[in-house]
């Protein structure tokens, strides 16, 4: 009984000791160096990243932006005849001084020693100082209002100190909030983009073509008949006329009847229909978008191998055939490098967990967690086993997008929610997940915060590092059509 | 409770915390489920499970029911799971074996749990089995009591077994061996020592993609019967070898097959029989055409050596006929019986079937009609061989996704096997002469998940 008790005060005192751990961590923000009189070779910012990455460590973290702040570093780089001078100070956010370094030096290989003797001195008197100080400060501004944009983005604690040293180098575009339309309806279930501000939408009617101003305004669409089912809409272009292919994967009773318009000078002009395979675009290695194409078979619902696809006189072009591991599909996959340039394909497995294949095929990681998730689905007939499913069709889902940017991180959306794993799937909220190959896993680097919808589909803008959100704000139930919105957010 | 007993539930709930978050451990847990109501106006049915009451003047009235299955799936992987299977059937007021209801609450069909204020055990084990992939080879297993339908439209068998099968994918070749062991009198106890008493069904199917729009099969099917002839699969001996094809043609698809078999009915006489058939689809206008028709050859004689074998009428079913009556419907729930109480080979004499239809949709309205005709391949003594022509339609309408509301209507003009005034009719299936045309109109409420 005793020991009971002491072990659980020593559990209680070593939680504690954590929370009292965290609660000392310093945040410092180093804002920009001035370099007088000229900055030849962006000093600037070279001096503000060899000083983030020194003063980082014993208890101090940094952070992007002074809204995150409890100290602000801001420092100066003078030349007068031979000579240099580095100086810096470091204020509370209640605008208090709490310390000064400078060096002095003749020449450029002096400047290195410099930042690491200017970071030793403000780190001891930060510590000292901070610690007298904190509690006068004010509370982590978190909630600071003009931080809302980019809390859109959320970092896990952990993964932020192991990557602040590299991630000083990224700019995040506070101008870019994330922009909602005004609420479509129906259930809408694709979007493609081509790096225009345009994009087309898909839902149980046809293909939509949507311009974003102060709302969002439906420029031109075009009808499928009822029979048909979109299953994926992607988009190549546009070519040096202006004109971008569309590519819709549809289902027509069973089988595969994709249809390709042009669309140019906002009208949609069918190019070829009855195509039997199903398409998507991918930019593999976060290079350039490319067409693939796949086949469905009579017993297979993805029939052999993906193929890249060009699109001559009406017909389609398949050439460099991949081999997809077992799960993937044209639907679900995408490939990435790794720093040594070896190449990874990355897909989700049938329970929805994130893989990664080496390129001979062999399963190198899976997430532990669950990602992608999509209600869209394709059926077909299965006579044998209609009498044990008491439905005459097998359901088949396709999943999400997996998308690599041009930095070689892959995106991946993650619904999550209430839902029935079976023939019924009913997600309610998500987040966009971020992902850096580390060489053994994929480590999430950041999320978006959840929105309480399902993402039905998302295409990422590489141009303008945006994402265009497809959400399914209300279900179509009985009586009701449904409504969707789509938001466009910056990622960086 | 002590705060003894207090720290060793913290305990208990600390560790099960840190057990689920521990997602590499993780069981997921899969449902699946369904859930039917059909209610029926109709002459032809009562409720049972077997051919009922095609008779002259017979008597229309209405009946409902229902069934439900939930499945739950223990996924430990993905390549690792246990699959369980349960069904719950009931007819509204329950059956009863005699007219006033004091023998109990169970009819002839068993389980049901429709009488006053419920409350019976009506839980039905459909399926349990392990289904894995092993590591080394890639091969999928099945071992346990699981579903198994034959390429053959389920003309042959089509059913919930004991058994173990092996599927193995080497590119466009997919292979399968499987053994069912459906039926063992031996006694628990038996001083005979175990599996004298059996019936064994031995599997071996292939099939391979030509092409995305062609695919060819082969099946090698045995049954190996020593139960003393019990009342399944009446013979001792049976192999069955058969061809399929499952081709894209155009805008059609068409699943051509045919199996001869063979094998020793008892002692004295040997089977020597085969099955033809087809099963379609062309799109046309919204939605599309169906077709299907089999051949099952028969015997004149009565000693049933060219008459096709299946294991038993129960166990057979040919679903994409579309029918309602002449064959039993694709979507019957507890009563699912055809004029021929499911014996499509009509008591050996053989059959004739030919189908055709149409389904489309329209938004959330879904709709199909459909015409078919049977008679049988050779005719006994005096009796005729057309059992009649069925003219069916459907209309529904999907409330959600997973949930539909139907109507169906049926009507079978009888063929002289049936409606006769004497010798010329079947007299097991048609139980008075001149017996009236038999209909039925059928209310569904179906939801799957």
């Amino acid at each position: 009984m005793k020991r009971s008790l002491v072990a659980i005060l020593i559990i209680v005192g070593t939680l504690l000791a954590a929370a009292a751990a965290s609660a000392s961590t310093i945040r410092a923000y180093i804002a920009e160096f001035t370099v007088s009189p000229t900055d030849n070779g962006n000093l600037k910012n070279t001096l503000q990243r060899l000083l983030a990455t020194r003063l980082a460590g014993d208890g101090i973290v940094t952070v992007d932006t002074p809204a995150e702040a409890d100290v602000i570093v801001s420092g100066s780089y003078t030349t007068l005849g031979k000579m240099f001078s580095l100086d810096a100070i470091a204020k509370s956010t209640g605008g208090k001084q709490l310390s000064t370094a400078f060096e002095q030096g003749e020449s450029m290989d002096a400047l290195i020693p410099a930042v690491g003797k200017i970071s030793g001195k403000l780190k001891g008197d930060l510590a000292k100082q901070f610690q007298a100080t904190a509690p006068a400060l004010p509370a982590a501004p978190v909630e600071v209002p003009s931080k809302a944009p980019r809390a859109e983005i959320e970092r896990p604690a952990a993964a932020q100190e192991m990557v602040k040293a590299p991630s000083s180098e990224i700019v995040h575009n506070e101008a870019t909030p994330g922009w909602i339309s005004q609420r479509l309806s129906g259930v809408y279930s694709g979007v493609a983009t081509w790096g225009t501000k345009e994009f087309v939408a898909a839902d149980d009617k046809g293909i939509h073509l949507y311009r974003p101003g102060a709302k969002l305004d439906l420029v031109t669409e075009v009808i499928l008949p009822d029979r048909m089912k979109i299953l994926a809409l992607d988009a190549m272009g546009p070519e040096a006329s202006g004109r971008v292919l569309v590519f819709v994967t549809i289902m027509d009773r069973e089988n595969i009847s994709s249809r390709i318009y042009a669309l140019q000078n906002d009208v949609f002009k069918l190019v070829a229909e009855d195509v039997p395979y199903m398409f998507r675009t991918i930019a593999p290695y976060g290079g350039s978008k490319k067409l693939y194409a796949q086949q469905m078979g009579r017993t297979d619902d993805f029939y052999g191998d993906v193929y890249e696809a060009s699109i001559v006189d009406k017909g389609v072009k398949l050439s460099n055939p991949i081999k997809m591991p077992r799960f993937a599909n044209i639907f679900n996959f995408n490939q990435f490098r790794d720093q040594s340039g070896k190449s990874y394909l990355t897909t989700f497995s049938d329970s929805g967990y994130l893989l990664v294949y080496s390129d001979t095929g062999e399963e190198l990681w899976r997430s532990s967690d669950k990602f992608g998730g999509s209600e869209t689905y394709f059926q077909r007939r299965d006579w044998e086993n209609e009498r044990t499913n008491m439905t005459p069709f097998r359901t088949r889902f396709l999943d999400q997008r997996i998308t690599v940017t041009e930095k070689g991180e892959i995106l991946v959306p993650q619904n999550s929610g209430f839902f029935v794993l079976g023939n019924l799937r009913s997600y309610s909220k998500y987040s966009v997940v971020n992902f850096v190959w580390n060489g053994s896993s994929l480590e999430e680097k950041w999320r978006t915060k959840q929105s309480q919808n399902y993402l039905a589909d998302y295409s990422y803008n590489p141009a303008s590092k945006e994402l265009i959100l497809l959400e399914v704000a209300q279900k179509g139930t009985f009586g009701g059509k449904g409504g969707s919105v789509v938001r466009l957010l910056g990622i960086e | 409770m002590s705060f003894q007993k207090k720290l060793l539930a913290f305990a208990a709930v600390s560790a099960l915390s840190a057990a689920t978050a521990v997602p590499a451990m993780a069981l997921e847990n899969e449902f699946h489920g369904m859930f039917k109501f059909m209610g029926y106006q109709t002459n032809a049915l009562a409720g049972g499970d077997t051919k009922d009451i095609l008779r002259k003047d017979a008597h229309s009235g209405f009946f409902a029911e229902q069934r439900a299955r939930i499945m739950y799936i223990a996924k430990a992987n993905d390549n690792l799971k246990l699959v369980t299977h349960f069904e719950l059937d009931t007819r509204f007021g329950g059956i009863a074996s005699n007219h006033n209801g004091t023998a109990g609450y169970k009819g002839t069909t068993g389980n049901d749990s429709g009488n006053l204020d419920a409350d019976q055990l009506t839980l039905e084990t459909k399926n349990i089995y392990l289904d894995f992939n092993e590591p080394a080879t890639g091969a999928n297993f099945k071992v346990g009591l699981q579903p198994w339908a034959d390429a053959y439209g389920s003309l042959f068998l089509l059913a919930d077994m004991t058994g173990a099968i092996g599927t193995k994918k080497v590119d466009a070749f997919t292979g399968q061996l499987g053994w069912f062991r459906f039926d063992d009198n031996t006694l628990a106890n038996d001083i005979t020592g175990p599996g004298q008493f059996t019936a064994d069904l031995i599997v071996a199917d292939g099939k391979f993609a030509v092409s995305k729009d062609i695919t060819v099969g082969a099946t090698y099917y045995n049954i190996q019967n020593d139960t003393g002839l019990a009342a399944t699969a009446p013979y001792e001996l049976l192999h069955m070898v058969g061809v399929n094809a499952d081709v894209n043609v155009g805008p059609a698809n068409i699943k051509p097959f045919a199996a001869y078999q063979w094998g020793e009915k008892n002692s004295a006489t040997d089977i020597s029989a085969y099955l033809l058939g087809a099963v379609g689809k062309v799109k046309a206008g919204p939605g599309a055409v169906n077709f299907s028709g089999f051949y099952l050859s028969g015997d004149k004689g009565g000693t049933n050596n060219n008459a096709f074998q299946a294991v038993t009428a129960g166990t057979t079913y040919f679903n994409p006929a579309n029918m309602w009556l002449l064959i039993r419907p694709n979507q019957a729930v507890n009563t699912s019986t055809s004029l021929t109480g499911n014996d499509i080979s009509v008591g050996g004499r053989g059959a004739i079937g030919v189908f055709a239809g149409y389904d489309g949709a329209m938004g959330k309205t879904f709709y199909n009609a459909n015409v078919g005709y049977m008679r049988t391949a050779e005719a006994r003594g005096a009796e005729k061989k057309s059992l009649g022509t069925e003219v069916n339609a459907q209309i529904g309408y999907k409330i959600y996704d997973n949930l539909t509301a139907s109507a169906a209507a049926a009507y079978v003009f009888l063929g002289d096997a049936m409606n006769g005034k004497g010798t010329d009719r079947i007299a097991t299936y048609a139980q008075t002469a001149d017996a009236d045309n038999p209909y039925l109109v059928n209310l569904q409420l179906s939801y799957a998940f």
